[in-house]
């Protein structure tokens, strides 16, 4: 595994929160949804949930069974506006794109690559997705700009 | 500069190509791609039968029974010659234990998997018929694979055959059957779609060969999980997980654990002796490109007289086969040799996009030819400085098959994320070695790459 530079910045924290989150059911959780709905990716994909408060944004970390970590990241407001994930196996990625899923999916489908389709880069207005994958390592990113929060770099977000 | 993407006939395919130099009309096939046969004697050494291989083409070649011809060309006929930078070697596969086999040409040369996929299509025309696994578990249950990509899947059964290349066998190998044909009755998992974006790569031409072979640094395609996601807290599930145990009555399937031995496996780990690696070697070739270029797969290294590692340098992988490659001033740690890569793939802002197309900005298109360098680091401290060239895609001949310098952007955000992919042009005028996790190969334990 990967050192993750937030983890350093975690512990710096004098707000880290540390431990699963058990949350109320929420609604359906997606890209551009709730805070609390978070806790829906996390049943779905079966993983362990840490949510720890940043300056700028809450980080939402799930670690799925297969040892994928998905990091949500979500406005003081509490919208989600930004995931990454990195681990053995994708996610499942339609849950966590929830009403962004099929703008990603038509996406994914008109630009195909050829050879081994190790890339994916899709750029529009509202919609940023950014995925790489061989087995055993898939990365991603995935934003939508308009919701990203004033003064956050969306390159720092792990 | 016009480029005119067919895109209703070829799926795309042809933007990746720039299409903008002419000549419109796609290959047209030389012969069929696969070949049965009923004789278990001699593998001869055929290559593929794709093209390319006029009088610009280049080889480099090794002999030996540890080496089959590779061939950059423009692939299968059904891929229209929509790529390039692809190699392709020919596998026999035979029922087990028998001498029913037949060969299937075309099949992709991959370092960034592991194990054998064949698409149902091109084992259908070879004559040959492999029985599906049945679930070990579960009676009447076959066992089933969704192979996730970065922008959709494959899917398909698992069989047993003996796989013969060159002088090498692998023995009750599993095998990935893509289900192009509709010939395995099970639906796709809803949870092979929603983990990947949903596109199917089930077809010859989305992976512009009749099959991967992938001989990248690890033994089995997925490994410890994939063998007890039984034993996690979800159990096995659809939404994690790539194998599928599948009802032949209902066709429905739920994902299921495979132990490590019926996964599917790189097949070279399965050989008697040369079973620690691969060496690629393929021939120098011009910045501008050329029609094609053969070379040769080796398998072993340290095991016979002409598969040393000599004074390569080696370059310890992580425990998912990456590297360090340090490019302007910027580190990424992410990194990877992969020969299905049509192209180094990296993240440089500096350098205009393609325009033009659908696909263009996946590509480079500098208004200049770029003398470029990079620094690659293992695990164990060594370094190579690698100097390339980018070429704007724009001026490549589409006859060309074999591009030296072809480019372009890997993730556009600068993040811990971010990778330097190696694709095939890093392979030209190079023996590229990859040694499986856990072997020792010549002075070094894999999972390494050397070069």
């Amino acid at each position: 595994m990967k050192p993750y530079p937030w983890r350093s910045a975690l512990a710096l924290s004098a707000f880290s929160l540390f431990g699963a989150l058990l949350l109320q059911a929420p609604a359906a959780a997606h890209l551009g949804g709730d805070a609390d709905s978070v806790s829906a990716d996390r049943d779905v994909l079966h993983g362990q949930l840490r949510r720890t408060p940043m300056a700028q944004y809450d980080l939402h970390e799930i670690t799925t069974e297969a040892g994928t970590q998905v990091h949500e990241y979500t406005t003081p407001q509490g919208t989600v506006f930004a995931l990454t994930w990195q681990g053995p196996l994708p996610p499942d990625l339609r849950q966590l794109f929830g009403a962004y899923y099929k703008q990603f999916q038509d996406a994914a489908a008109a630009q195909a690559r050829t050879g081994m389709h190790r890339l994916l880069n899709v750029v529009q207005p509202d919609l940023v997705v950014q995925s790489t994958g061989r087995m055993r390592d898939f990365r991603g990113k995935a934003y939508v700009p308009s919701l990203v929060p004033a003064g956050v770099a969306v390159a720092d977000l792990q | 500069m016009s480029h005119s993407y067919r895109w209703t006939l070829l799926l795309g395919l042809c933007v990746l190509a720039g299409c903008g130099g002419g000549g419109g009309s796609a290959a047209s096939p030389a012969s069929s791609s696969t070949s049965s046969s009923s004789s278990s004697s001699s593998s001869s050494s055929s290559s593929s039968s794709s093209g390319g291989t006029g009088s610009s083409s280049t080889s480099s070649s090794s002999s030996g029974s540890n080496v089959v011809a590779l061939t950059v060309g423009p692939g299968p006929p059904a891929a229209n010659g929509g790529t390039f930078n692809l190699s392709y070697t020919s596998v026999k596969l035979c029922q087990p234990g028998t001498s029913t086999c037949a060969t299937i040409n075309d099949v992709l040369v991959d370092t960034g998997s592991y194990g054998l996929r064949i698409f149902a299509s091109a084992l259908h025309a070879s004559g040959l018929t492999l029985a599906v696994q049945p679930d070990p578990n579960i009676a009447g249950n076959t066992l089933a694979e969704c192979t996730p990509f970065a922008d959709g899947y494959t899917w398909g059964p698992l069989v047993t055959a003996d796989l013969s290349i060159g002088g090498e066998r692998a023995a009750g190998l599993s095998v990935n059957i893509l289900d192009d044909n509709a010939s395995y009755a099970a639906t796709v998992p809803s949870g092979c779609v929603s983990m990947t974006g949903g596109t199917s790569l089930n077809t010859v031409t989305a992976l512009a060969s009749n099959g991967v072979l992938g001989v990248g640094p690890f033994d089995q395609d997925c490994g410890t999980y994939c063998a007890n996601c039984n034993s996690y807290m979800g159990g096995c599930a659809s939404s994690t997980d790539v194998y599928y145990s599948c009802n032949t009555g209902s066709n429905t399937c739920t994902a299921t654990q495979v132990a490590l031995t019926a996964q599917v496996r790189n097949p070279v780990a399965l050989f008697a002796v040369d079973n620690n690696g691969v060496i690629m070697e393929l021939p120098t070739i011009p910045t501008a490109g050329q029609t094609g270029a053969t070379g040769s797969l080796v398998f072993g290294i340290g095991t016979q007289s002409n598969n040393a590692l000599g004074s390569a340098t080696v370059l310890t992988a992580d425990g998912v086969g990456t590297i360090t490659t340090m490019y302007k001033g910027q580190s990424y740690s992410g990194s990877f040799f992969d020969s299905g890569s049509n192209g180094l793939y990296f993240p440089d802002n500096s350098i205009p996009l393609c325009t033009g197309g659908a696909n263009a900005s996946d590509f480079y298109c500098p208004t200049s030819t770029l003398a470029l360098m990079a620094t690659n680091e293992g695990l164990n401290a060594a370094v190579s400085v690698v100097p390339f060239d980018i070429v704007n895609l724009d001026t490549r001949d589409q006859n060309d098959y074999a591009d030296d310098a072809i480019g372009g952007p890997a993730n556009s955000t600068a993040s811990m994320n971010n990778f330097f992919d190696w694709g095939l042009p890093f392979f030209y005028g190079k023996n590229v070695y990859t040694a499986i996790d856990g072997k020792t190969a010549g002075s070094a334990t894999g999972p390494y790459f050397a070069y």
